[in-house]
């Protein structure tokens, strides 16, 4: 009997003690477990949000940068052109004989045309007319031409079958990142060609700019869109994410040229 | 008597805990189906032991169906991630008391209708500790305060 109690007591007791050690086990693991992933989680959410703090000071940087060149073209340009049509003005012209009367008058119409010309050429870099009027192809296209016009570099665009236009504010942004990039392409890569392709598929739009000079590929742009250098590239970055695009750099097998990729998903209405 | 309502009560409600705290509508369906299948072991074993008997069916299938919930929440709390930490949430802690004790009690009420009078007298003392145990992780619960370590994601940005 005393046997049997003892072997019973031990079974008892080791099975409590082992059910006890699982269950703190188990208890322990979730907590961790649990703990670990939300910090993790909240880690994630917290490189999101600086990421997005960075894209938002770009944006605002950008922002500013536009209005100064603004401000600066209307006080640089079109303020003295002003100045000059009122100095005219403020002459006595009564006074003076008919032909230099008529001398005048001229001097100021050319001064007044200027000043117009100038306000049309501040406007038409605020939103160019021929993206508004004719959408995104005619608009890259008269593009090209400018670029091409300068002879400095042989720009040549593509567009395959973009017959259902995308929305107004969707075109001006990919318009607007189409230029960062020449823009860019421009100042660091010394490229003699540019080559941009645009393909319809269902259910998005692809842009290619294809170009022969020193370029990024997708390591390069994460690491530059990380640091507080490479405004453009950030501003492209936050233009793009809030039409839901992608950008994607890379080079091209033959390590001869570089590759951009943009992807703009379509809208139902788009398609 | 007492303690055969009280265990049918005790379940039930226990039952009813983890139908609202449990997210899975199967699990919730599957816990509709335990609590009508326990109240019919419960009658079964009234009308066939009486009332001066010890259901022991009743308490290994309050102690498996129990533990099994058990686990799922826990399962659940691993998959569904939640705003707050576990320990900061009541129900973790309730549940937890329920664990340890049916955890440091399965094996004696598992031996149970195998012992004798005296016996069970004997090791009784190990349902009293984790009695105490579970009322103390209860207590625990009842002090933790509603919303309290709150990850509060909108203040990230």
């Amino acid at each position: 009997m005393i046997i049997l109690i003892t072997g019973l007591f031990s079974t008892l007791l080791l099975g409590t003690i082992g059910m006890l050690l699982l269950a703190i086990t188990l208890i322990v693991f979730i907590i961790f477990h649990q703990r670990r992933v939300i910090l993790y989680q909240l880690k994630m959410q917290q490189m999101e949000a600086e990421q997005q703090k960075v894209l938002l000071r770009a944006s605002i940087e950008l922002q500013e940068e536009e209005r100064r060149r603004i401000a600066a073209d209307l006080h640089d340009d079109a303020g003295p052109l002003l100045a000059t049509a009122r100095l005219y003005l403020s002459e006595n012209m009564v006074n003076l004989d008919k032909p230099s009367q008529l001398q005048t008058i001229f001097s100021i119409k050319e001064i007044i045309d200027d000043a117009i010309q100038l306000i049309r050429n501040i406007s038409h870099s605020l939103m160019p007319p021929t993206l508004k009027d004719f959408g995104l192809e005619s608009a890259v296209n008269d593009f090209f031409q400018k670029i091409n016009a300068s002879g400095s570099i042989n720009v040549k665009c593509c567009f395959n079958d973009y017959t259902t236009r995308l929305k107004a504010e969707k075109e001006l942004i990919i318009f607007r990142v189409i230029q960062e990039l020449i823009n860019n392409i421009f100042k660091h890569s010394n490229s003699s060609f540019i080559h941009l392709t645009e393909d319809n598929e269902a259910d998005k739009i692809i842009i290619t700019l294809l170009h022969d000079g020193k370029g990024l590929t997708q390591e390069d742009f994460i690491q530059k869109s990380k640091s507080s250098v490479g405004l453009g590239l950030k501003n492209i970055q936050s233009r793009l994410k809030v039409i839901f695009g992608n950008i994607y750099f890379e080079q091209e097998n033959n390590e001869f040229y570089y590759k951009v990729t943009i992807e703009v998903p379509k809208e139902p209405e788009e398609k | 008597m007492f303690y055969n309502v009280y265990q049918l009560t005790e379940t039930i409600s226990l039952y009813y805990f983890f139908y609202l705290i449990v997210k899975n509508v199967s699990i919730k369906k599957a816990i509709l189906f335990l609590s009508i299948l326990y109240c019919i072991l419960w009658a079964l074993s009234f009308f066939k032991f009486g009332n001066k008997s010890y259901y022991s069916g009743c308490t290994n299938l309050e102690n498996m169906t129990i533990l099994a919930l058990i686990i799922y929440y826990y399962y659940e709390q691993i998959i569904i991630i939640n705003s707050a930490f576990i320990y900061a949430e009541a129900t973790f802690w309730i549940v937890t008391a329920y664990f340890i004790y049916i955890a440091g009690t399965f094996f004696l009420y598992l031996y149970m209708p195998s012992l004798n009078n005296a016996e069970q007298e004997q090791y009784y003392v190990l349902n009293y500790i984790f009695t105490i145990i579970r009322t103390l992780l209860i207590c625990v619960a009842l002090f933790v305060k509603p919303g309290s370590n709150k990850i509060d994601r909108n203040n990230l940005i």
